[in-house]
């Protein structure tokens, strides 16, 4: 077997024995969040760390499958099951919407556009207040059903239960992308990040691959939408800003931009992060934000980046994983 | 029988007329040149087949099919593969998977088969592998294979451009000045290299290129341009004697 797969196995196991080896409800909480940003790093990373096209439209996505599933559950008493797999469909079609004028633009030109359109869908998820109920969101979202695993019961109001819900879809996504970067298909969305000209002429059709990139990566997002909200049990227009695309965007490029293990890794890192800086107060962001510089100064591959320079020893020139500039 | 056929093609920028009324015939197996003065549109030509520009006026014909106005994906499974004279390698990546993209075309695995990890995948994966190695052993650069190409030598990554161009498989292969930046012995070495394709391959080879010995030496026909249009046309002998060319060559060294 790969040296590739114990690490990932190793990495599966420390993540099964979490919710048992820690009791306290509150870091149990945070692991729940920082999975769930797992989710929307990978997605994020599918897009702008391997196909190379910059989105701050995350958020968007993540919105739409919060509130699909909000509205599907409360509103026309949908189970969570269908609500997610419906969560994650529309949130992918939301990104062929966004992918469609992404498609001329590159570079600040396109980021510009996702900024619009992050702004779009959060005027919408404030003023549509017939669907969405506005400012006031929605509330009374219930947890999923929980079940009997022999003796065993399963209940999804406790996080340490939720945090396996999380994993499950995590691992099923990690699977996806790790499948996806490994076939022909992935090589050609780093072809596209890596010169756009040159991998059409050797045949990449770059509409449908950009589309593809766009559309999965917010399905993806859909999905975390969906278990954040059936987690929190309310969703409201704040949650889905530009600030909180932003926030996925520094846990992709932290952990490592185009790797498959830093978008876990500056997920995991920065919600955990966040979450013990409470006690600094009004100095926490300003920390934090001393800790970002500070990282990207040392390790601009991101983490991952770095563990990568570190394995790979002398030899880095073989560092096919971590993304330069020249 | 003509691989590739242009047809009063025209292609205007603004007010300027990068290539004007060329017309040219290719034929099947050929190394054909086109020269000319810097800034005349011998890369504007190759724009215009691949499909990154589409003409103002007049065809390009790819094996009798019109193919401009279609995409490059497009042309590039019709057959035609090229370089770039400004080389555009996908830097970050390996050497090997930079060849391997070449052969996009011709994987025919499917994502299932990675998920699942079939053995059809590890077979097909595994012959792809073997022939880029083997695509790189020819022009030397197997030593190369897990280095990252931003980390090659100069004269490398232009060789790299053609091991990758060759791996779609093209019945057409377009090369922008190859020979840009390489030394004398680096310069017959790829001369040797292109017949050697040529003939193994049976690929037709569309050459660009300002160095003359390697022109005249490799071409089996040459057309000249000047300012977009074609001022001469034929064997290198022909051509190296027709006035127009020396002064098209001479008026602007002179200039
Ligand atoms: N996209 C473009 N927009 C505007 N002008 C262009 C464009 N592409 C090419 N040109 C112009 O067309 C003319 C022909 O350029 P081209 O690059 O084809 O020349 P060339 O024969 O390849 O020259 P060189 O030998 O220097 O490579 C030049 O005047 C160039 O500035
Ligand atoms: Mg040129």
């Amino acid at each position: 077997m790969k040296k590739e797969f114990l690490v990932y196995i190793a990495i599966l196991v420390v993540a099964l024995m979490f919710p048992v080896l820690v009791d306290d409800v509150y870091i149990m909480h945070t692991g729940v969040l920082a999975f769930i940003y797992i989710l929307l790093a990978t997605g994020l990373n599918l897009l702008t760390g391997y196909t190379g096209q910059l989105s701050l439209a995350h958020a968007s996505f993540f919105g739409v499958g919060a509130y699909t599933s909000a509205i599907l559950t409360v509103t026309y008493g949908w189970g969570f099951w269908p609500a997610i797999i419906a969560s994650a469909v529309l949130a992918g079609v939301c990104g062929i919407f966004l992918g469609f004028p992404a498609l001329k633009l590159k570079g600040p030109y396109l980021v510009m556009s996702t900024i619009g359109f992050v702004h779009i869908t959060h005027e919408l998820f404030l003023n549509w207040v017939s669907v969405t109920r506005g400012p006031m969101g929605i509330t009374g979202i219930d947890f999923p059903p929980g079940f009997n695993l022999g003796e065993f019961a399963v209940d999804f109001s406790n996080p340490h239960h939720y945090f396996y819900l999380v994993l499950f879809w995590v691992v099923i996504v990690f699977i996806f992308v790790y499948s996806l970067i490994n076939s022909k298909m992935g090589r050609g969305l780093k072809a596209i990040r890596e010169n756009d000209i040159a991998a059409e002429c050797l045949g990449i059709n770059l509409k449908s691959y950009k589309l593809f990139a766009f559309s999965i990566g917010a399905l993806f997002a859909g999905i975390a939408g969906s278990l954040y909200v059936h987690y929190i049990g309310y969703v409201s227009p704040d949650s889905f800003t530009l600030a909180e695309s932003i926030n996925i965007l520094v846990m992709v490029i932290l952990g490592g931009m185009g790797t498959l293990l830093g978008p876990i890794f500056g997920a995991v890192g920065i919600t955990f992060l966040l979450e013990n800086m409470r006690f600094l107060a009004e100095y926490r962001l300003i920390i934090y934000g001393i800790i970002l510089m500070l990282i990207m100064f040392f390790a601009p591959g991101g983490l991952m980046g770095y563990v990568l320079k570190f394995t790979a020893g002398r030899n880095n020139e073989k560092l096919k994983m971590v993304q330069e500039d020249e | 029988m003509s691989i590739l056929k242009l047809k009063d093609l025209t292609i205007k920028f603004g007010g300027l007329i990068a290539v004007n009324a060329v017309s040219l015939h290719v034929y099947e197996k050929q190394i054909y040149s086109i020269i000319g003065p810097n800034g005349s549109g011998k890369t504007t030509i190759f724009n215009l087949i691949t499909g990154i520009y589409t003409p103002t006026s007049g065809e390009v014909m790819i094996q009798d099919e019109v193919t401009s106005g279609h995409r490059p994906d497009y042309i590039s499974k019709k057959g035609v593969s090229r370089t770039f004279q400004n080389i555009r390698l996908f830097k970050n990546l390996s050497v090997l998977e930079n060849v391997l993209i070449g052969s996009h075309n011709h994987i025919k695995t499917k994502f299932i088969d990675v998920l699942l990890q079939t053995p059809r995948k590890k077979t097909i994966e595994r012959q792809s592998v073997e022939r880029a190695r083997y695509l790189l052993s020819i022009f030397d650069l197997e030593q190369f294979a897990d280095q990252r190409a931003a980390n090659l030598p100069y004269g490398p990554q232009r060789k790299l451009e053609i091991v990758r161009a060759l791996a779609s498989a093209p019945k057409l292969l377009l090369l922008d000045e190859p020979a840009a930046g390489m030394n004398p012995n680096e310069t017959e070495d790829l001369m040797q290299l292109i017949r050697r394709v040529r003939n193994e391959f049976d690929v037709t080879v569309l050459l660009v290129e300002h160095d003359m010995g390697l022109v005249m030496q490799i071409s089996e026909y040459i057309t000249v341009l000047d300012h977009g249009m074609k001022i001469a046309q034929g064997t290198a002998a022909e051509v190296q004697n027709n006035p127009a060319v020396i002064e098209a060559y001479l008026g602007k060294e002179s200039a």
